[in-house]
Protein backbone atom coordinates (compact mmCIF):
# COMPACT_ATOMS: atom_id res chain seq x y z
CA UNK A 1 0.00 0.00 0.00
CA UNK A 2 2.38 2.23 0.76
CA UNK A 3 4.88 1.71 -1.91
CA UNK A 4 1.57 2.36 -4.06
CA UNK A 5 1.74 5.66 -2.84
CA UNK A 6 4.52 6.82 -3.33
CA UNK A 7 4.66 4.97 -6.61
CA UNK A 8 2.08 7.18 -7.84
CA UNK A 9 3.34 10.12 -5.90
CA UNK A 10 6.49 10.02 -8.31
CA UNK A 11 3.63 9.20 -11.39
CA UNK A 12 2.48 13.05 -10.47
CA UNK A 13 6.27 14.36 -10.29
CA UNK A 14 7.12 13.16 -13.54
CA UNK A 15 4.38 13.95 -14.93
CA UNK A 16 4.29 17.61 -13.82
CA UNK A 17 8.43 17.22 -14.69
CA UNK A 18 7.28 16.19 -18.59
CA UNK A 19 4.71 19.52 -18.71
CA UNK A 20 7.28 21.98 -17.32
CA UNK A 21 9.61 20.44 -19.65
CA UNK A 22 7.40 20.58 -23.01
CA UNK A 23 7.15 24.32 -21.99
CA UNK A 24 10.75 25.04 -22.16
CA UNK A 25 10.86 23.51 -26.05
CA UNK A 26 13.77 24.04 -27.64
CA UNK A 27 14.45 23.34 -30.96
CA UNK A 28 17.68 21.04 -31.47
CA UNK A 29 20.61 22.29 -33.37
CA UNK A 30 21.71 19.77 -36.43
CA UNK A 31 24.82 18.84 -38.02
CA UNK A 32 28.29 18.25 -36.39
CA UNK A 33 29.61 19.76 -33.27
CA UNK A 34 33.23 21.28 -32.51
CA UNK A 35 34.64 21.99 -29.17
CA UNK A 36 37.02 24.69 -28.47
CA UNK A 37 38.47 26.09 -24.81
CA UNK A 38 38.99 29.32 -24.06
CA UNK A 39 40.88 30.67 -20.71
CA UNK A 40 38.65 32.71 -19.29
CA UNK A 41 40.05 33.91 -15.61
CA UNK A 42 42.82 31.53 -15.44
CA UNK A 43 40.42 29.00 -16.12
CA UNK A 44 39.33 26.71 -19.61
CA UNK A 45 35.68 27.12 -20.82
CA UNK A 46 34.85 24.73 -23.35
CA UNK A 47 32.93 26.63 -26.02
CA UNK A 48 30.69 24.24 -28.18
CA UNK A 49 30.74 25.60 -31.61
CA UNK A 50 28.04 24.23 -33.83
CA UNK A 51 27.53 23.56 -37.61
CA UNK A 52 26.35 26.49 -39.80
CA UNK A 53 25.80 27.49 -43.25
CA UNK A 54 28.72 29.12 -44.61
CA UNK A 55 28.65 32.39 -46.39
CA UNK A 56 27.13 32.55 -50.03
CA UNK A 57 26.16 34.29 -52.87
CA UNK A 58 23.44 33.55 -55.70
CA UNK A 59 21.34 35.24 -57.77
CA UNK A 60 17.82 35.43 -57.37
CA UNK A 61 14.50 35.66 -60.00
CA UNK A 62 14.91 39.52 -60.15
CA UNK A 63 18.74 38.98 -60.99
CA UNK A 64 19.59 40.39 -57.60
CA UNK A 65 22.08 39.52 -55.87
CA UNK A 66 21.53 37.20 -52.79
CA UNK A 67 23.91 36.65 -50.22
CA UNK A 68 24.06 35.67 -46.44
CA UNK A 69 23.67 39.25 -45.57
CA UNK A 70 20.14 39.21 -47.13
CA UNK A 71 19.16 36.60 -44.46
CA UNK A 72 21.11 38.12 -41.03
CA UNK A 73 18.50 38.81 -38.57
CA UNK A 74 15.81 36.02 -40.44
CA UNK A 75 15.05 32.91 -39.75
CA UNK A 76 14.77 31.10 -43.38
CA UNK A 77 13.29 27.82 -44.67
CA UNK A 78 15.24 26.45 -47.73
CA UNK A 79 14.85 23.71 -50.00
CA UNK A 80 16.17 22.60 -53.11
CA UNK A 81 14.36 21.97 -56.58
CA UNK A 82 14.34 22.46 -60.35
CA UNK A 83 11.24 24.15 -62.12
CA UNK A 84 11.07 21.06 -64.91
CA UNK A 85 10.77 18.09 -61.40
CA UNK A 86 7.92 15.68 -62.83
CA UNK A 87 8.00 13.99 -59.11
CA UNK A 88 7.95 15.64 -55.97
CA UNK A 89 8.50 19.27 -56.57
CA UNK A 90 5.39 20.20 -57.13
CA UNK A 91 3.74 19.05 -53.65
CA UNK A 92 6.67 20.55 -52.16
CA UNK A 93 6.11 24.16 -53.70
CA UNK A 94 2.79 23.55 -52.55
CA UNK A 95 3.43 22.85 -49.06
CA UNK A 96 5.96 25.59 -49.11
CA UNK A 97 3.29 27.75 -50.29
CA UNK A 98 1.35 27.17 -46.83
CA UNK A 99 4.81 28.15 -44.92
CA UNK A 100 4.47 31.78 -47.01
CA UNK A 101 1.05 32.36 -46.76
CA UNK A 102 1.18 31.96 -42.81
CA UNK A 103 4.29 34.07 -42.69
CA UNK A 104 4.41 36.17 -45.66
CA UNK A 105 3.41 39.67 -43.44
CA UNK A 106 6.26 38.81 -40.84
CA UNK A 107 9.66 40.79 -41.88
CA UNK A 108 11.72 37.96 -39.58
CA UNK A 109 10.92 35.30 -41.95
CA UNK A 110 12.33 34.01 -45.40
CA UNK A 111 11.96 31.58 -47.83
CA UNK A 112 14.96 30.56 -50.51
CA UNK A 113 14.48 28.00 -52.89
CA UNK A 114 17.93 26.68 -54.42
CA UNK A 115 17.69 25.30 -58.30
CA UNK A 116 19.42 21.85 -58.70
CA UNK A 117 19.29 22.19 -62.30
CA UNK A 118 20.88 25.56 -63.41
CA UNK A 119 21.62 25.35 -67.14
CA UNK A 120 17.97 24.95 -67.57
CA UNK A 121 16.84 26.85 -64.25
CA UNK A 122 18.02 30.61 -66.00
CA UNK A 123 17.25 33.46 -64.07
CA UNK A 124 14.10 34.46 -66.51
CA UNK A 125 12.66 30.35 -65.68
CA UNK A 126 12.80 31.22 -62.29
CA UNK A 127 10.98 34.70 -62.51
CA UNK A 128 8.32 33.48 -64.60
CA UNK A 129 7.67 29.53 -61.89
CA UNK A 130 7.77 32.60 -58.90
CA UNK A 131 5.32 34.88 -60.93
CA UNK A 132 2.91 31.91 -61.62
CA UNK A 133 3.34 30.83 -58.05
CA UNK A 134 2.29 34.60 -57.05
CA UNK A 135 4.77 35.13 -54.55
CA UNK A 136 6.71 38.23 -53.34
CA UNK A 137 10.29 38.45 -54.26
CA UNK A 138 11.36 39.99 -51.39
CA UNK A 139 10.02 37.14 -49.16
CA UNK A 140 10.63 34.06 -51.43
CA UNK A 141 14.08 34.21 -53.35
CA UNK A 142 14.37 31.23 -55.80
CA UNK A 143 17.91 31.43 -56.81
CA UNK A 144 20.80 29.58 -59.36
CA UNK A 145 24.95 29.87 -59.32
CA UNK A 146 27.27 27.26 -60.55
CA UNK A 147 26.22 23.83 -60.47
CA UNK A 148 28.59 22.85 -58.14
CA UNK A 149 28.89 25.29 -55.88
CA UNK A 150 24.84 24.46 -55.35
CA UNK A 151 25.58 21.08 -54.37
CA UNK A 152 27.88 22.02 -52.39
CA UNK A 153 25.77 24.07 -50.18
CA UNK A 154 23.60 21.83 -50.33
CA UNK A 155 25.75 18.91 -48.61
CA UNK A 156 26.10 22.34 -45.56
CA UNK A 157 21.99 22.08 -45.23
CA UNK A 158 22.92 18.60 -44.34
CA UNK A 159 20.58 17.09 -47.39
CA UNK A 160 22.16 15.50 -51.11
CA UNK A 161 21.39 16.96 -54.56
CA UNK A 162 23.30 15.33 -57.62
CA UNK A 163 22.12 14.51 -61.19
CA UNK A 164 21.26 11.30 -62.10
CA UNK A 165 20.03 10.06 -65.28
CA UNK A 166 18.01 6.72 -63.87
CA UNK A 167 15.61 9.62 -62.25
CA UNK A 168 12.79 11.11 -63.14
CA UNK A 169 13.76 14.40 -64.57
CA UNK A 170 17.72 13.39 -64.52
CA UNK A 171 17.99 14.24 -60.89
CA UNK A 172 17.96 13.23 -57.25
CA UNK A 173 17.03 14.76 -54.70
CA UNK A 174 15.35 14.67 -51.18
CA UNK A 175 12.12 16.94 -50.38
CA UNK A 176 13.46 18.34 -47.12
CA UNK A 177 12.72 21.43 -45.97
CA UNK A 178 15.59 23.07 -43.68
CA UNK A 179 14.54 25.40 -41.38
CA UNK A 180 18.25 27.90 -40.40
CA UNK A 181 17.71 30.54 -37.24
CA UNK A 182 18.91 33.66 -37.49
CA UNK A 183 22.97 32.57 -36.29
CA UNK A 184 22.69 29.99 -39.15
CA UNK A 185 22.34 27.10 -37.34
CA UNK A 186 20.19 24.50 -38.58
CA UNK A 187 17.19 23.53 -36.28
CA UNK A 188 15.09 21.71 -38.21
CA UNK A 189 14.78 19.14 -40.94
CA UNK A 190 11.13 18.31 -42.14
CA UNK A 191 9.57 16.12 -45.43
CA UNK A 192 8.31 18.94 -47.78
CA UNK A 193 6.26 16.53 -49.57
CA UNK A 194 3.90 15.87 -46.56
CA UNK A 195 1.09 18.19 -44.58
CA UNK A 196 1.90 16.77 -41.10
CA UNK A 197 5.49 17.39 -41.35
CA UNK A 198 4.94 21.20 -42.79
CA UNK A 199 2.52 21.83 -40.02
CA UNK A 200 5.66 20.99 -37.40
CA UNK A 201 7.77 22.88 -39.21
CA UNK A 202 5.02 26.12 -39.17
CA UNK A 203 4.82 25.51 -35.39
CA UNK A 204 8.67 25.01 -35.07
CA UNK A 205 8.68 28.58 -36.35
CA UNK A 206 6.44 30.20 -33.92
CA UNK A 207 9.09 28.29 -31.55
CA UNK A 208 12.24 29.61 -33.11
CA UNK A 209 11.07 33.43 -33.49
CA UNK A 210 10.10 33.40 -29.77
CA UNK A 211 13.86 32.80 -29.25
CA UNK A 212 15.82 35.29 -27.24
CA UNK B 1 -34.87 0.74 -24.45
CA UNK B 2 -31.77 -0.46 -23.47
CA UNK B 3 -31.88 -2.86 -26.68
CA UNK B 4 -32.67 0.44 -29.00
CA UNK B 5 -29.93 2.10 -27.48
CA UNK B 6 -27.58 -0.67 -28.40
CA UNK B 7 -28.73 -0.95 -31.92
CA UNK B 8 -27.94 2.63 -32.30
CA UNK B 9 -24.58 2.18 -30.76
CA UNK B 10 -23.84 -0.89 -33.05
CA UNK B 11 -25.11 0.96 -36.10
CA UNK B 12 -23.11 3.96 -35.45
CA UNK B 13 -20.20 2.17 -34.71
CA UNK B 14 -20.23 -0.34 -37.68
CA UNK B 15 -21.43 2.52 -39.60
CA UNK B 16 -18.28 4.57 -38.43
CA UNK B 17 -15.79 1.85 -39.43
CA UNK B 18 -17.23 1.48 -42.74
CA UNK B 19 -17.12 4.78 -43.92
CA UNK B 20 -13.38 4.69 -42.40
CA UNK B 21 -12.97 1.66 -44.75
CA UNK B 22 -14.48 2.73 -47.73
CA UNK B 23 -11.76 4.96 -49.75
CA UNK B 24 -11.74 4.33 -52.89
CA UNK B 25 -8.62 2.61 -54.25
CA UNK B 26 -8.48 4.44 -57.22
CA UNK B 27 -8.64 7.63 -55.51
CA UNK B 28 -5.19 6.66 -54.20
CA UNK B 29 -4.13 5.94 -58.19
CA UNK B 30 -5.44 9.37 -58.12
CA UNK B 31 -3.25 10.86 -55.70
CA UNK B 32 -0.12 9.17 -56.60
CA UNK B 33 -0.58 9.71 -60.25
CA UNK B 34 -1.98 13.12 -61.28
CA UNK B 35 -2.34 14.74 -57.67
CA UNK B 36 1.53 15.53 -56.92
CA UNK B 37 1.21 18.07 -59.28
CA UNK B 38 -2.50 18.73 -59.98
CA UNK B 39 -3.29 18.60 -56.73
CA UNK B 40 -5.60 15.47 -54.59
CA UNK B 41 -8.52 17.77 -56.13
CA UNK B 42 -7.76 18.37 -59.01
CA UNK B 43 -7.73 22.00 -58.85
CA UNK B 44 -3.95 22.72 -59.79
CA UNK B 45 -1.18 24.26 -58.41
CA UNK B 46 -1.77 28.27 -58.66
CA UNK B 47 -0.61 29.54 -62.41
CA UNK B 48 1.92 27.25 -62.80
CA UNK B 49 0.25 23.72 -63.22
CA UNK B 50 -3.69 23.52 -65.08
CA UNK B 51 -6.29 22.31 -63.35
CA UNK B 52 -7.94 18.61 -64.04
CA UNK B 53 -11.34 19.93 -62.26
CA UNK B 54 -13.11 22.19 -64.22
CA UNK B 55 -11.06 22.54 -67.05
CA UNK B 56 -12.25 24.13 -69.90
CA UNK B 57 -9.28 22.76 -71.94
CA UNK B 58 -10.68 19.11 -71.00
CA UNK B 59 -14.04 19.98 -71.37
CA UNK B 60 -12.85 20.48 -75.35
CA UNK B 61 -10.51 18.18 -76.08
CA UNK B 62 -12.24 15.31 -73.80
CA UNK B 63 -11.39 12.80 -76.45
CA UNK B 64 -7.66 13.08 -75.87
CA UNK B 65 -7.65 12.65 -72.14
CA UNK B 66 -6.21 9.15 -72.05
CA UNK B 67 -3.33 10.26 -75.01
CA UNK B 68 -2.77 13.00 -72.50
CA UNK B 69 -2.45 10.75 -69.59
CA UNK B 70 -0.18 7.95 -71.81
CA UNK B 71 2.01 10.60 -73.68
CA UNK B 72 2.47 13.40 -71.05
CA UNK B 73 2.51 16.65 -72.53
CA UNK B 74 4.77 19.30 -73.86
CA UNK B 75 2.77 21.59 -75.90
CA UNK B 76 1.51 25.57 -74.86
CA UNK B 77 -1.87 25.42 -73.99
CA UNK B 78 -4.27 27.73 -72.47
CA UNK B 79 -6.47 26.49 -69.72
CA UNK B 80 -9.11 28.58 -68.04
CA UNK B 81 -7.70 31.76 -69.19
CA UNK B 82 -4.51 30.85 -68.32
CA UNK B 83 -1.41 30.01 -70.75
CA UNK B 84 0.64 26.88 -69.31
CA UNK B 85 3.86 25.42 -70.65
CA UNK B 86 4.80 23.19 -67.73
CA UNK B 87 5.73 19.78 -69.68
CA UNK B 88 3.83 16.51 -67.98
CA UNK B 89 5.19 13.49 -67.62
CA UNK B 90 3.93 10.58 -69.79
CA UNK B 91 2.60 7.23 -67.95
CA UNK B 92 3.67 4.37 -70.86
CA UNK B 93 3.75 2.27 -67.95
CA UNK B 94 -0.07 2.58 -66.94
CA UNK B 95 -2.29 -0.42 -67.31
CA UNK B 96 -5.46 -0.42 -69.43
CA UNK B 97 -7.15 -1.23 -66.31
CA UNK B 98 -5.48 1.92 -64.60
CA UNK B 99 -6.01 3.97 -67.22
CA UNK B 100 -9.57 3.08 -67.26
CA UNK B 101 -10.55 3.33 -63.61
CA UNK B 102 -8.41 6.80 -63.51
CA UNK B 103 -10.74 8.29 -66.22
CA UNK B 104 -13.61 7.08 -64.91
CA UNK B 105 -12.49 8.48 -61.76
CA UNK B 106 -11.72 12.19 -63.29
CA UNK B 107 -15.08 11.94 -65.65
CA UNK B 108 -16.96 11.19 -62.13
CA UNK B 109 -15.54 13.91 -60.71
CA UNK B 110 -15.85 16.88 -62.27
CA UNK B 111 -17.31 15.43 -66.40
CA UNK B 112 -20.10 13.72 -65.20
CA UNK B 113 -21.64 14.44 -68.63
CA UNK B 114 -19.35 11.99 -70.03
CA UNK B 115 -20.35 8.41 -70.39
CA UNK B 116 -18.53 5.33 -68.18
CA UNK B 117 -15.76 3.95 -70.35
CA UNK B 118 -15.00 0.06 -70.46
CA UNK B 119 -11.71 -1.26 -70.99
CA UNK B 120 -12.39 -2.05 -74.37
CA UNK B 121 -13.05 1.18 -75.26
CA UNK B 122 -9.86 2.22 -73.18
CA UNK B 123 -7.68 -0.18 -75.13
CA UNK B 124 -8.61 1.28 -78.67
CA UNK B 125 -7.97 4.55 -77.65
CA UNK B 126 -4.44 4.06 -75.59
CA UNK B 127 -3.69 2.35 -79.06
CA UNK B 128 -4.35 5.19 -80.96
CA UNK B 129 -2.25 7.05 -79.11
CA UNK B 130 0.85 7.93 -80.75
Amino acid sequence: MKTNKISSFLIIILCFWGCKNDNKHTLPKLGMHQTEDRIVDGKTVVDTIYHAIPNFIFTDQDNNEITSETFKNKIYVADFFFTSCPTICPKMKSQLLRVYDKFKDNDEVLILSHTIDPEHDSVEVLHDYANRLGVKSSKWHFVTADKDYIYNIAENYLVSANQDSTEPGGYIHNGAFILVDKNKNIRGQYDGTKEEEVNHLMKDMEILLNEK
Amino acid sequence: MKNNIFFVFFFLITFGFSACNNEDPVAKTFQNKCGNCHGNNGEGLKQLIPPIANSDYLQKHHENLICIIRNGMSDTIVVNGIMHHQIMPDNKDMSVIEMTNLVNYINRNWYPDRPHLTTKDVREKMDSCF
